[in-house]
C-alpha cells in the first residue's frame, strides 16, 4: 500500500465530506439564491428622486459636483499667465455650533482637500457652475493644492501663510507654481482639463465649504448644512492682457447672497491693487452618500444566514453521532483537521459567496436605475470598476468569514442549535444596536464586532450621515475585523481541540 | 517488526468515576485475542486510550512500538471499529469511505475493494443511515480495512448482525489473525468469542483480571471433570458420592463428577451395576471458563481489592 500523508489530501477529504451531504450542498445553493433573491427584491423597493430635486450641480465628467465660490475675473483668450500673492486667509469659526439641536448633532469632519476654506487662482470655462475648471489654492489647513475640473488634486507645500501662486495655460495643458517669494518658484502640477475653449475665465477667488451636521440612531439619519465664509487678501496681481476685474458668485454661493443673508455673500473689495475678498461655498466632488452597489447587496444578509448554518453543522455534525472520533481517528493531528475544515469551508463559501454578490450585483443594478439611480447622481457602476470589484470580492470574504467564525463556535459547542442562534445574533445583534445608537458611538461597534463586515458592501468611502451604521468605516477596516474573529473562533477551537477527548 | 498493541500501566479517570486502572497487556500477531469484560469494565475506554481519542491520565499505550497519535497515515497501521453509528447519516457509504481514504492517502480503488470485501457494494451509493445495524457495523469493518492495516480492534463488533453475519465476522477475524495481523476483539458475552478467539484478556473495573489463552484457560476448568449418561440417575449419584466424587445433576439423564479419575467412575458404575450409555470428559465452555475466572472478582470484588486471579492461569 502506497499511502501517503498531505495536507492537500485532508482537504481533499473534508471536501469530500462537505460534498457528500446533499442538504449542505442543497443549502450552499440556496445561500446564493437566497442572496440574489432577496437583493433583487429589495432593489424592486428602492427609490430615488435625487436627480429630480438635486443638491448637485452636473461637472464636466457627468458627476455630481459642488461649484459654489466668489471669483474675481476677467476673460482671457489663448495662452496666458496669471500671478497673484495670497497675502492672508481667515475662516470664520463655526460660531453657531451649538445651535445644531443641542449636542445630537455630529459635525462632519471632512479630511478631503476639496472641503477646506481656500483662496486661490482659476482658470474656467465660463462662469457656469460645473464647467471644467484648473485651480491652485492656498488652504487653511492643508497647505498648497492643485485641483481640477472637481476630482483631480496634486498636493503642493505645506505652507500656511502667505503664499505667490501662479497659472500658466499653453494651448490645453495648464501648470500650477507656488513660490515663497515671488522670485524662486516651484512647479505643483500640470492639467488638462476636460473642456477649456480658447476664451475662458481668470482670476482669484475664495470659497469656504459648509459645515455640515449630521445627527443618525434610531433607525434614521438626517444631515444639516450651514454655510460659512472665508476672507482672502490679494495683491501683486499679475495678468498679461490686463482687463478689468469682475467679482461675482458662482452656484449657490450666488443663490445665497441674493437672499440678502449676510452668511454666504460674497464681495471684493479694491484699495491700492490689493484687493480683499470674501467668499462662500464648495467647489469639488458632491456624490450622494447612499451608496448603489450596497443598494445591490442587501440580500447578502439573508444568504449569510444560511451559509452560518452550513458552517456550524460541518463541526457539529462531527459531534452528533460520534464521528469526530473517526475523524481524529484517520487524523490524529487535530489541528490540521481543524485548518483543513476551515480551509475547505472558507473557499467553498467565498466561492458561493462571490455567486451570490456578482448574481446580485447583475441583477439589482437594472432594477435600481430604472427606479432612480442614475447620473449624474449615481453614475453607472461597472462590475469591473476597482471600488465595484472590491465590494463584491471583499463582501465574498466577509460572508466566508462567518462561515468559519460559524464553524469555529460549533467546534466550541458541539451544539448546532446553540452555535448558530449565537452566531448569527452576533452578525445581527450589533447590527440592530448600531442602527438605534445615536451620533457616531456605533463606530466602535463596527470596528469590533463582525457586524463590522457589512462594511465590506460599501463602493464608497465611510460616512456618517446614513442610518446604517457600517457605512461609519471603511472596507478593509470591516475585513479586518471578521478577520479578527475568525483568528480568534479558531484559536479557541484548536485550544478546545486539543485539551477536550474526542 | 511483529505487528502489536501494548498497553502498559494505563489509567484513565472522568471526574469522579475511574475508567481504567492501571491496565497493562500486549496483543500479539497472528492471533486473535478477545477483549472481555462486563459492561462498564473499561473496554470501550482503553480502546479509545490506544487510539489516542482520549487522553491518557497516566502510563501509555503502543501500536507497533509507536503512540497511535505519533502516526501520520494510521490507517495504515491500524484499523478499528468502535462504534459504527459514528458517521454521518445523510453521506452515502462510498463518500464515508473515500473521505477516510483521501484522508490517509490510500487510493478510490481500494474503496471497491473493501466493500465488496464485507458484501456492501450494492448498498455503496446508498444513505448510511438508512442502513440497518448490522449493516452500519459491516461499513465500520470496511472503514478498519480500508488501509490494510496489520493491527485490527473491533469493539463489539457482533452487535445487531445476523447470524450469518456473525458467522461471517468470526471467518473474517480468524483470517485476518491467519494471515499474520494482530486482532483484538472486545465482548461483554464469552460465548460470542468462543471458536474464535485464541487469546483472552479479561477486565473488570477497569483492572486486569486475566491475560491468557484459551486453551490453557480451557484446560484448567475442565480438568478432572466427567460427563455420564444414564438412565439411572438418582443410583449412579449415590454410588459415586460415596466414593468420594462431587456429583453435580446438569440433565435428566447426566451429571458431572469431579474428583474422580475417569476409569475410576467406570469401575465403580460397572461394578455397582449400573449401566450407562456415555461416559467422556467434560470439556468446560468458554461461558463457564470465565465465570470461574471472573466469581468474585467482578461483582463481589472489593473497592480496593487486588484482583483476584488463578494462579495456574496468571
Amino acid at each position: 500500500m502506497t499511502a501517503r500523508e498531505s495536507f492537500p489530501r485532508l482537504l481533499l477529504a473534508e471536501w469530500t465530506k462537505l460534498r457528500s451531504v446533499s442538504r449542505w450542498a442543497i443549502t450552499l445553493l440556496g445561500a446564493a439564491a437566497l442572496t440574489v433573491g432577496l437583493s433583487y427584491l429589495a432593489a424592486s423597493g428602492n427609490k430615488t428622486d435625487i436627480n429630480a430635486h438635486p443638491n448637485f450641480v452636473t461637472g464636466p465628467r457627468g458627476e455630481p459636483v459642488a461649484d459654489d465660490f466668489y471669483f474675481v475675473h476677467q476673460q482671457v483668450t489663448g495662452d496666458t499667465t496669471l500671478t497673484v500673492r495670497v497675502a492672508s486667509l481667515t475662516h470664520e469659526p463655526d460660531r453657531d455650533a451649538a445651535d445644531m439641536g443641542s449636542g445630537q448633532m455630529t459635525k462632519l469632519d471632512d479630511p478631503s482637500p476639496f472641503a477646506q476654506p481656500a483662496a486661490g487662482i482659476m482658470i474656467k470655462d465660463g462662469t457656469r457652475p460645473g464647467s471644467s475648471y484648473a485651480s491652485v489654492m492656498l488652504t487653511a489647513a492643508q497647505g498648497v493644492h492643485m485641483q481640477w475640473d472637481f476630482h483631480a488634486d496634486r498636493k503642493g507645500s505645506t505652507s500656511s501663510g502667505a503664499r505667490w501662486l501662479r497659472l500658466v495655460r499653453s494651448g490645453n495643458t495648464i501648470t500650477g507654481y507656488e513660490s515663497a517669494d515671488g522670485v524662486a518658484w516651484q512647479k505643483i502640477g500640470t492639467a488638462t482639463p476636460k473642456n477649456l475653449p480658447s476664451t475662458v475665465e481668470i482670476g482669484f477667488y475664495v470659497s469656504s465649504p459648509g459645515a455640515v451636521y449630521t445627527s443618525r440612531g434610531g433607525g434614521g439619519s438626517s444631515v444639516g448644512e450651514r454655510p460659512t465664509s472665508a476672507q482672502a487678501a490679494f495683491d501683486n496681481v499679475q495678468l498679461a492682457s490686463g482687463g478689468t476685474w469682475h467679482g461675482e458668485s458662482i452656484g449657490d454661493a450666488g443663490r445665497l447672497s441674493e437672499k440678502g443673508g449676510d452668511r454666504g455673500s460674497g464681495r471684493v473689495t479694491e484699495a491700492n491693487g490689493a484687493y480683499t475678498v470674501v467668499g462662500t461655498g464648495k467647489v469639488g466632488p458632491q456624490p450622494p452618500d447612499d451608496d448603489m452597489v450596497e443598494a445591490a447587496l442587501i440580500g447578502v444578509i439573508a444568504g449569510l444566514m444560511a451559509l452560518i448554518a452550513v458552517g456550524v453543522l460541518f463541526a457539529t455534525s462531527e459531534y452528533r453521532r460520534g464521528m469526530i472520533r473517526t475523524t481524529f481517528a484517520a487524523t490524529p493531528r487535530r489541528g490540521r483537521v481543524l485548518a483543513a475544515k476551515a480551509i475547505v469551508l472558507g473557499t467553498t463559501s467565498f466561492l458561493v459567496g462571490l455567486v451570490g454578490a456578482v448574481g446580485s450585483f447583475v441583477l439589482a443594478v437594472p432594477i435600481l436605475r430604472k427606479q432612480g439611480f442614475t447620473a449624474p447622481a449615481f453614475p453607472e457602476p461597472s462590475l469591473l470598476d476597482g471600488s465595484v470589484l472590491r465590494a463584491l470580492l471583499l463582501t465574498a470574504a466577509f460572508m466566508a468569514g462567518v462561515a468559519v467564525v460559524g464553524l469555529g463556535i460549533g467546534v466550541l459547542l458541539r451544539r448546532s442549535a446553540a452555535a448558530i442562534t449565537i452566531t448569527i445574533v452576533l452578525v445581527l445583534g450589533p447590527l440592530i444596536v448600531g442602527m438605534i445608537l445615536p451620533g457616531t458611538s456605533p463606530k466602535w461597534l463596527m470596528y469590533t464586532t463582525l457586524a463590522g463586515g457589512m462594511a465590506t458592501q460599501r463602493a464608497k468611502p465611510p460616512t456618517i450621515t446614513l442610518a446604517e451604521p457600517w457605512a461609519m468605516i471603511g472596507p478593509w477596516a470591516g475585513i479586518g475585523v471578521v478577520a479578527a474573529w475568525v483568528a480568534l473562533a479558531l484559536g479557541f477551537a484548536w485550544w478546545q481541540l486539543r485539551r477536550r477527548d474526542a | 517488526m511483529e505487528p502489536t498493541i501494548e498497553v502498559r500501566a494505563l489509567h484513565k479517570r472522568y471526574r469522579t468515576t475511574v475508567a481504567v486502572d492501571g491496565l497493562s497487556f500486549t496483543v500479539r500477531a497472528g492471533e486473535v485475542t478477545g477483549f472481555v469484560g462486563p459492561n462498564g469494565a473499561g473496554k470501550s475506554t482503553t480502546m479509545r486510550l490506544i487510539l489516542g481519542l482520549d487522553a491518557a491520565d497516566e502510563g501509555e499505550a503502543l501500536v507497533n512500538g509507536r503512540p497511535y497519535r505519533s502516526l501520520r497515515t494510521p490507517l495504515t497501521h491500524v484499523g478499528a471499529l468502535l462504534d459504527a453509528s459514528a458517521l454521518h447519516p445523510g453521506r452515502r457509504a462510498r463518500d464515508h469511505l473515500l473521505w477516510l481514504a483521501h484522508s490517509n492517502g490510500i487510493g478510490k480503488r481500494r474503496v471497491s475493494e473493501v466493500l465488496d470485501q464485507v458484501g456492501l457494494t450494492s448498498a455503496a451509493r446508498r444513505r448510511a443511515g438508512g442502513f440497518s445495524l448490522g449493516m452500519q457495523q459491516r461499513l465500520g469493518i470496511a472503514a478498519a480495512l480500508l488501509g490494510d492495516p496489520p493491527v485490527l480492534m473491533f469493539d463489539e463488533p457482533v452487535n445487531g448482525l445476523d447470524p450469518d453475519g456473525i458467522v461471517w465476522i468470526r471467518g473474517l477475524m480468524r483470517s485476518l489473525a491467519a494471515e499474520g495481523r494482530a486482532v483484538l476483539v472486545s465482548s461483554h458475552l464469552m460465548g460470542e468469542l468462543e471458536d474464535t478467539a485464541d487469546h483472552l484478556i479479561a477486565i473488570g473495573r477497569g483492572r486486569l483480571i486475566a491475560d491468557t489463552s484459551v486453551a490453557k484457560l480451557l484446560a484448567a476448568a475442565s480438568k478432572d471433570r466427567v460427563e455420564v449418561t444414564t438412565a439411572q440417575r438418582a443410583e449412579a449419584t449415590t454410588a459415586l458420592a460415596n466414593a468420594g466424587a462431587t456429583v453435580t445433576v446438569t440433565g435428566p439423564e447426566t451429571v458431572v463428577v469431579e474428583g474422580l479419575p475417569g476409569d475410576r467412575v467406570s469401575a465403580l458404575l460397572t461394578g455397582a451395576a449400573i449401566p450407562f450409555s456415555e461416559l467422556r470428559r467434560h470439556r468446560a465452555s468458554l461461558e463457564e471458563a470465565y465465570m470461574d475466572l471472573t466469581r468474585g472478582a467482578v461483582e463481589f470484588a472489593p473497592e480496593t481489592g487486588a484482583p483476584a486471579t488463578d494462579g495456574s492461569v496468571r
